[in-house]
């Protein structure tokens, strides 16, 4: 019994390894580039590099309150060198794009407010509360520009 | 008689217009040359400041660099402004104070602990309590003026030690405030003396003699220059005032080589030969720069320490008999080691490359009146680590180049910041100290394969191409712009046929760029080119499509910055604010964006970029970059391999490259083996992020076959990843459809663990 099992299930198995290398890839071309003579398969399945979440930046975090603080007083131009300062650091920090939208919608500059808030918002991904806010902001920029 | 007296009269009158008519041309002379350089408002030029905090990339080792740049001293403990002590991964550091845009920053102590390459602890000097962010002053790289172009380093009246001034008195012209140009008994006097000891001993020249000599740089000593330069100096005291003088003799007097770079100035010779301010030096080292004066090679202290020594001292006791210092003072100074510099501050702040960005971003804003302000203060984005980074790649590469083909090579680089659009490096040359040609903006260059992206990102624009859209790498035949035909074709000369649009721009075929580009219609592309910041005039012809259009290295930067910020144009910068003396605002040049381009299409055109350097024609850098780093970049060849080019981005920086030679003869390099290994060298070294592809929702990801665009299985056949709109339906690979071969190739695998 053990024995017709298992040439059972090597006859399956001699079928599919036979199954396999009849649908399997073709022959890479090589590519003709200039100089360099490796063949041009990439490595198996290599993703997309995609967004990952940045770390918290203590920095990052004390120059946006320092930003948030300036803007609550009216410093607008220097709560905005207090952004830039820290997307020096973070370019990806959605907080940073947005509070820069709030300071130039605070300031009447529409525009600027509306671009840095649909940054804001490409780089919200996953985060509700920032992408809402977001949207707030450039709901506000339409009301004002229509 | 009357005749001899008429010839006489007109003789004389004809020696007086003559002479009047060269005095009036050496005046103009001086007044030309004087002009703008008005020593006593000199604007200074600051690169960016460089920032610690908490998980930057940096090493210990760079720190101390930045330090030692800065003209910090390095003591047992750091107790001073400008001071640190190092341990292997600690530096301790006193900040000196320093006024920023936004306010005073006081001296600041700090202890900074190393790990893994980066800050791991940023604390007060006690380590008791952690600092969010500490910004050091930033580097003084240099001067500007404003209707003259000029990259020194330069001393304004009040940064000039009194000692120096009276030192100079002392020794070189004793009657300055008094003469008025020429030092009739100082002439006499040297004379006597050299007659006397039978050689040249003393020279006799005022200090205003010796400004128009080092100005008028050449080494004559024929009589006629003699009597030249003693008029012109008389014409120079008649214009300036003393103090002007003697500032400028300050800023001008010719002190060494740096290389090819003379050192003029003593702010110059302070920080190359001793790594400080002019106002941090000594008696002693003031003494040994006044030395300096009558041989800079003949008195270097580097070179011929005892003759320094002597003639150092000599120059303190000079000091001693005017009554500046005390015979005390003088001893002490005479017993000091000279102090200097590790190694000569070589080209620490000299970016001429740099600085004419500078110039250009602030001409357009400012005219000349504006600029000559007193004491202006700009504060630009250079940063100086990726500044030498940049400069090393460049010279290293190129040496290592024309060992394989030839000899004449020459490069630029241009180095941004992808989100914030700053420049933070700009080389002009394979020698960045030498003021010459400056390629980053004045070389003009076909572009070669650098615009596919954009003939690619204007067909994705119009909607009916993606990146897994079929486009043919065949033959075509069309009218070129003077009507004749005109045959493009692959660099290898061969056609591959159809294949998918991400392979076509990964590996850089022409003719489906050509293709696509006319069916696209070259104004489109033309309106992609002007809205990513091209600005000069673009004749639509179908050669454009593969970059028969000359660009510098800067232009190619403005568009690749566009595309490595997904589509947000902001203009280049180099400068991020001007204030005043006194701290007043006078310009600032803010983050501003405007999306010009989906952010949908560009990262799709990025991601084809992302797979050219993983497996198309940039794939060579691989192997250099650090493992993990994700970068986008696209080569550039020329006909004949005239230039070859590089512009690539990671998800933090951007760099540029071209290398080629001046004389537009074929550098017999294509894109990926020149400038694309200077790139690598660049990158390989630079802390920067990895490239991180924004996928909306309105794109999804597919694995498409990478011969026939078709959607597959990841592990099934050739596959790519590509992001593609949402609703875009290539079809699927027969045999490959996406989860039909996990079923088998897992029973496979169970098998072969069984049996096997």
């Amino acid at each position: 019994m053990k024995r017709l099992r298992t040439s059972l299930l090597m006859s399956v198995g001699l079928i599919l390894a036979g199954c396999a290398s009849l649908a399997g890839p073709g022959p890479t071309e090589p590519v003709a580039d200039r100089g360099k003579e490796t063949p041009a398969k990439a490595p198996v399945a290599e993703q997309l590099p995609t967004v990952k979440a940045t770390e918290r930046s203590p920095a990052v975090d004390a120059l946006l309150a320092q930003a948030r603080a300036q803007r609550a007083t009216g410093s607008y131009e220097q709560a905005a060198v207090s952004v830039e300062r820290a997307l020096r650091i973070d370019a990806r920090s959605a907080a940073l794009w947005l509070e820069l939208a709030q300071i130039r919608f605070d300031q009447g500059e529409f525009e600027a407010a509306q671009q840095f808030a649909e940054k804001a918002r490409r780089l919200a991904g996953v985060d509700e509360t920032l992408a809402t806010e977001a949207e707030r902001v450039l709901r506000a920029v339409a009301a004002e520009l229509s | 008689m009357r005749r001899l007296r008429l010839v006489l009269v007109g003789f004389l009158l004809g020696i007086i217009i003559v002479a009047g008519a060269v005095v009036w041309h050496l005046d103009t002379a001086i007044s030309s040359a004087f002009e703008g350089r008005r020593w006593d408002v000199p604007a200074h030029v600051y690169a960016q400041p460089l920032e610690l905090y908490a998980g930057r990339s940096l090493t210990a080792d760079a720190l101390e660099n930045a330090l030692r740049q800065l003209g910090y001293r390095k003591q047992r403990r750091a107790d001073a402004p400008g001071t640190y002590a190092r341990s292997r991964s600690a530096v301790e550091l006193v900040t000196r104070s320093f006024r920023f845009w936004d306010g005073e920053a006081p001296a600041a102590g700090a202890f900074v602990r190393f790990a893994n390459g980066r800050i791991a602890r940023l604390s007060d000097q006690a380590e008791r309590s952690d600092l969010a962010i500490l910004r050091l002053e930033p580097l003084l790289v240099g001067s500007l003026f404003p209707g003259v172009v000029e990259d020194r380093m330069v001393a304004g009246p009040d940064e000039v030690p009194e000692l120096l001034r009276q030192a100079l008195l002392a020794v070189e012209d004793r009657r300055f405030e008094d003469h008025s140009g020429l030092d009739f008994r100082g002439i006499a006097r040297a004379a006597w003396v050299n007659i006397k000891s039978g050689e040249v001993q003393q020279g006799g020249s005022t200090l205003t003699q010796q400004l128009v000599k080092s100005y008028f740089l050449s080494n004559e000593r024929t009589l006629r220059r003699k009597i030249t330069e003693a008029v012109m100096a008389l014409l120079l005291e008649r214009r300036y005032s003393k103090p002007e003088l003697l500032n400028a003799y300050i800023n001008e007097v010719y002190l060494g080589q740096d290389g090819p770079r003379a050192i003029h100035g003593f702010e110059m010779a302070s920080r190359y030969h001793f790594g400080r301010p002019l106002q941090e030096l000594e008696p002693q080292q003031l003494a040994i720069l006044v030395a300096m004066v009558r041989g800079p090679s003949y008195y270097d202290p580097r070179r011929q320490a005892e003759r320094a020594r002597t003639r150092r001292n000599r120059v303190l006791d000079a000091l001693v008999e005017s009554g500046a210092i005390t015979r005390e003072d003088a001893d002490a100074g005479k017993k000091r080691e000279f102090g200097l510099a590790e190694k000569p501050v070589r080209g620490a702040s000299y970016f001429p490359a740099f600085m004419a960005l500078v110039r250009r971003q602030l001409q357009r804003d400012f005219s000349n009146e504006d600029l000559s302000q007193a004491g202006l203060q700009i504060f630009t984005t250079l940063d100086p680590l990726v500044q030498a980074r940049a400069e090393q790649a460049l010279s290293t590469r190129i040496s290592r180049l024309e060992a394989q083909v030839g000899e004449g090579l020459e490069g630029a680089v241009v180095v941004t910041s992808t989100d914030g659009a700053e420049v933070l490096a700009a080389v002009g040359g394979r020698d960045p100290a030498f003021a010459g040609f400056n390629r980053v903006l004045d070389a003009r260059r076909p572009v070669g394969s650098l615009l596919k992206p954009l003939v690619y990102l204007a067909a994705l624009e119009s909607g009916r191409y993606h990146l897994a859209t079929l486009v043919n790498d065949a033959p075509l035949v069309i009218a070129d712009e003077s009507g004749e035909d005109w045959a493009p074709r692959n660099y290898d000369q061969q056609f591959l046929g159809e294949m998918p649009l991400v392979r076509a721009l990964a590996e850089s075929r022409n003719l489906p760029a050509v293709r696509v580009g006319m069916a696209t219609g070259l104004e489109r592309v033309t309106a992609v080119m002007r809205k990513f910041g091209w600005q000069s005039e673009t004749r639509a012809y179908p050669s454009l499509l593969l970059g028969a259009v000359p660009m510098s290295p800067f232009e190619v930067a403005q568009l690749y910055n566009t595309l490595a910020s997904a589509g947000a144009y902001t203009p280049l910068k180099a400068v991020r604010f001007v204030h005043d003396e006194s701290g007043e605002p006078v310009n600032r040049y803010p983050l501003a964006l405007r999306q010009v381009s989906a952010s949908t299409d560009v990262t799709q055109i990025n991601a084809g970029l992302l797979t050219a350097m993983r497996r198309g024609t940039g794939r060579s850098a691989r192997s250099r970059l650090p493992e993990g780093l994700e970068v986008a970049g696209k080569t550039g060849t020329t006909d004949e391999l005239r230039d070859s080019w590089f512009a690539g981005f990671s998800g933090e920086h951007l760099a540029v490259v071209w290398v080629g030679r001046d004389d537009n003869q074929p550098a017999g390099l294509s894109g990926a083996a020149g400038a694309l290994a200077v790139w690598s060298d660049l990158f390989a070294q630079l802390p920067t992020r990895s490239l991180q592809l924004d996928l909306d929702d309105a794109l999804r990801v597919a694995w498409i076959n990478y011969q026939t665009g078709l959607e597959s299985d990841p592990e099934c056949g050739d596959t790519v990843p590509v992001p593609l709109p949402s609703s875009a339906e290539p079809g699927f690979q027969p045999g490959c459809e996406p989860g039909s071969r996990r079923g088998l190739e897992r029973a496979l695998k169970w098998l072969k663990d069984k049996i096997g």
